[in-house]
């Protein structure tokens, strides 16, 4: 069996660099343009190249999204677009229209995979954009376990399946609130997610049928953690983390911590037993409620969202680790949450490891002590006698989580 | 052509002057339609029809279960109408003979490379987006010699999940209500949401009513769309009435009371935000 990918999101060269070193086999970013997260930060073709270079170094791959719903003006841009990305040296292209294969294939050696954006759902379906040339296909989020089993039996093609993040409420590509209600196009990467407004819902009488929260279309997030070993034995190629506009802090703990489930499983199938302490680490950083969705055939209120948008960002991830000296053992830290002296903080990195850890001093920039960091990026050093390395982490101490 | 997408068999009596054709739905394969009927009620319908064109959407997102039954019935359903409507590549593949289908992803087609695209596989026509300027209506029209298909009149769905959102959400909150039809409101904008066997479909809370581009619209398209579903049938033959004897955009937004737009026709989306 070819070992399953674990596929992370990058938002921009950071996250990229974060999800390789904290254990992911392959990247998706967005190119310059033809991407569905137009407002993301995306990569310009020097960022991609150097993306690639860096995840090529250690032997993992780049995918790049090509995968709006293209109108005249940008169709006439693809054939340039992709011959840039192929210069960047990337290792396939994310599409969902078809004339985009079609210029792929007839113009570049780039291989592609079709987008979760065509719903795909049946085998049919699959053996049609097969024949098209595409190698690999993301199948769309309802897809049940059943389905996916059955489309692998009568398909020699790699599949790729989300394990992880947020849920498109609709069918993928089938929505356009956001172009009704905010005039951003949904389908070419200016999704406004009106799905997870709320609404007053009336009946056909235009009386109010009125919860104790408003109505939304707000499912909760996937999370697949706890199945990681069925799907590496249906014979998925490539599991897939969602979020190009996630923080560095949520990308390297998914990651990590689904690397984790991954290798263990692998490592020891007949000893191997769920760690659901795991799932902990997960929720804490998403701060939202997760389901299985539609792979255990679900399709009720339990996936529904109704908590009235109250999650709040996550306040754990304190800072990041820009450089460590071993000689003096400081180490160099670039703020992302308030933090004190006195602080109990666990400091993790790729490896797993966790580095219990209390602040006994800060220095500034120019070596004089402090006491709090309140300040956003703000750089400063701390004494770690333990060897850590750049993009190593800070975060709140969870007594739950320590020693997993 | 004019062709109407009816809310009932009575609706298809009562508009065969206006009608050159009509678009319904496969019972338990189609959404987004005003009416779903069996192969045998359509082969029944067919000889009602006093020769107008019939159309049939097989539009929804197939699962392998639906697969046997597509397998054994599209053939025959091909050789009973004029067209069919699809949206899932399955039925391009299952289809022996591309001859009479129609590619109709009600979002995503927008342009007339992928129309073109799609033509060299063998299709008849297009069903063209509704977020799209009439200005890319004419580019793809002046671009492709497959059959085009353009919204002219009525709601027009913009979501489609394959949840039950409603329902889900009455469970949650234990509210009882049998109702048909709902309504999400936000700023005093209403809009109507209908669940079906297969999930949940919104329209816009504004009608389309494109009728200053008509004229326009009938010398590029092949096929102008009226689409009676939640309109009542009076308002809505008054529509076609008003269409028909040019009776101004203002009579059919009256009609309508002023809840019309002409949508994106002469407005184009955004998707970069300038920060």
């Amino acid at each position: 069996m070819k070992k399953i990918e674990l596929l992370a999101p990058a938002g921009d060269l950071e996250r990229l660099k974060i999800a390789i070193d904290y254990g992911a086999d392959a990247v998706y970013v967005g190119g310059p343009s033809l991407g569905l997260r137009a407002n993301a930060i995306n990569f310009t073709y020097d960022e991609l190249k150097e993306g690639c270079d860096y995840a090529h170094k250690f032997g993992k791959k780049v995918y790049t999204t090509v995968n709006i719903v293209l109108h005249n003006e940008e169709a006439k841009q693809v054939l340039e677009a992709l011959k840039n990305i192929e210069k960047c040296g990337v290792d396939a292209i994310i599409v969902s229209d078809p004339y985009v294969i079609e210029v792929a294939k007839e113009n570049t050696n780039l291989e592609v995979h079709l987008s979760t954006q065509q719903s795909v759902l049946n085998k049919e379906a699959v053996k049609f954009f097969k024949e098209e040339g595409v190698s690999r296909i993301v199948l769309a989020r309802e897809a049940k376990k059943e389905e996916i089993e059955e489309i692998l039996k009568e398909n020699d093609i790699e599949i790729e399946c989300f394990i992880h993040g947020a849920m498109c409420a609709s069918v993928s590509g089938r929505c356009v609130l956001s172009n009704y209600l905010t005039n951003r196009d949904a389908n070419r990467g200016g999704c406004s997610q009106i799905c997870r407004w709320d609404f007053n819902l009336f009946n056909e009488s235009k009386e109010e049928i009125k919860g104790d929260k408003p109505f939304t279309f707000c499912s909760k997030d996937l999370s697949m953690l706890k199945y990681i070993p069925d799907m590496i034995e249906m014979g998925i190629s490539s599991l897939k983390i969602e979020g190009r506009m996630r923080s560095i802090y949520y990308i390297a703990t998914v990651v990590g911590t689904y690397r984790k489930v991954i290798d263990s499983y692998l490592n020891d199938k007949e000893n191997y037993k769920y760690d659901s302490r795991l799932e902990l680490i997960l929720r804490n950083v998403a701060n939202r409620d997760s389901t299985t969705q539609f792979f255990n055939s679900v399709n009720d209120e339990t996936c529904g969202y109704y908590n009235g948008r109250e999650e709040i960002s996550n306040q754990d991830f304190l800072g990041v680790v820009l450089d460590y000296d071993t000689d003096t053992k400081y180490a160099t830290i670039e703020q992302r949450n308030y933090f004190e002296k006195g602080d109990k903080v666990e400091i993790f990195g790729p490896n797993g490891n966790i580095i219990d850890y209390k602040i006994d001093e800060i220095l500034d920039e120019d070596n004089n002590i402090i006491d709090v960091v309140r300040h956003p990026k703000q750089i400063v050093k701390i004494k770690v006698l333990e060897e850590i390395k750049p993009r190593y982490m800070l975060r709140k101490k969870n007594n739950v989580l320590t020693k997993i | 052509m004019k062709l109407i997408i009816p809310s009932s068999l009575n609706l298809i009596k009562k508009t065969k002057e206006y009608a050159d054709a009509y678009l319904i739905g496969l019972k338990d394969y189609s959404v987004n339609m005003g009416i779903y009927l069996t192969i045998a009620e359509i082969e029944k319908l067919i000889q009602e029809l006093d020769n107008k064109k019939l159309f049939v959407a097989v539009n929804k997102n197939m699962r392998n279960e639906d697969l046997e039954f597509l397998k054994e019935n599209l053939d025959k359903l091909e050789n009973m109408v004029d067209g069919i409507l699809y949206y899932d590549a399955a039925i391009l593949s299952l289809a022996k003979d591309k001859s009479k289908f129609i590619l109709s992803q009600e979002h995503a087609t927008t342009n007339y490379f992928t129309i073109n695209h799609y033509a060299k596989r063998g299709i008849k026509g297009v069903y063209l987006s509704s977020e799209i300027t009439i200005d890319e209506i004419e580019e793809i029209c002046n671009n492709t010699n497959l059959d085009t298909f353009v919204n002219v009149f009525g709601y027009v769905p913009i979501f489609l999940s394959k949840r039950f959102l409603v329902t889900n959400y009455k469970k949650f909150f234990n509210k009882i209500d049998n109702s048909k039809l709902y309504y999400m409101e936000k700023e005093n904008k209403w809009f109507p949401l209908l669940e079906t066997s297969d999930g949940t479909i919104v329209y816009n809370s504004e009608i389309l009513n494109a009728y200053e581009d008509y004229d326009k619209l009938n010398s590029l398209a092949d096929y102008l769309v009226f689409n009676s579903t939640l309109i009542d049938d009076e308002t809505f033959i008054e529509v076609l009435k008003a269409y028909d004897l040019k009776l101004g955009k203002d009579k059919v937004d009256m009609l309508l009371n002023y809840h019309t737009s002409d949508l994106f026709m002469h407005k184009k989306t955004i998707y970069k935000v300038i920060k």
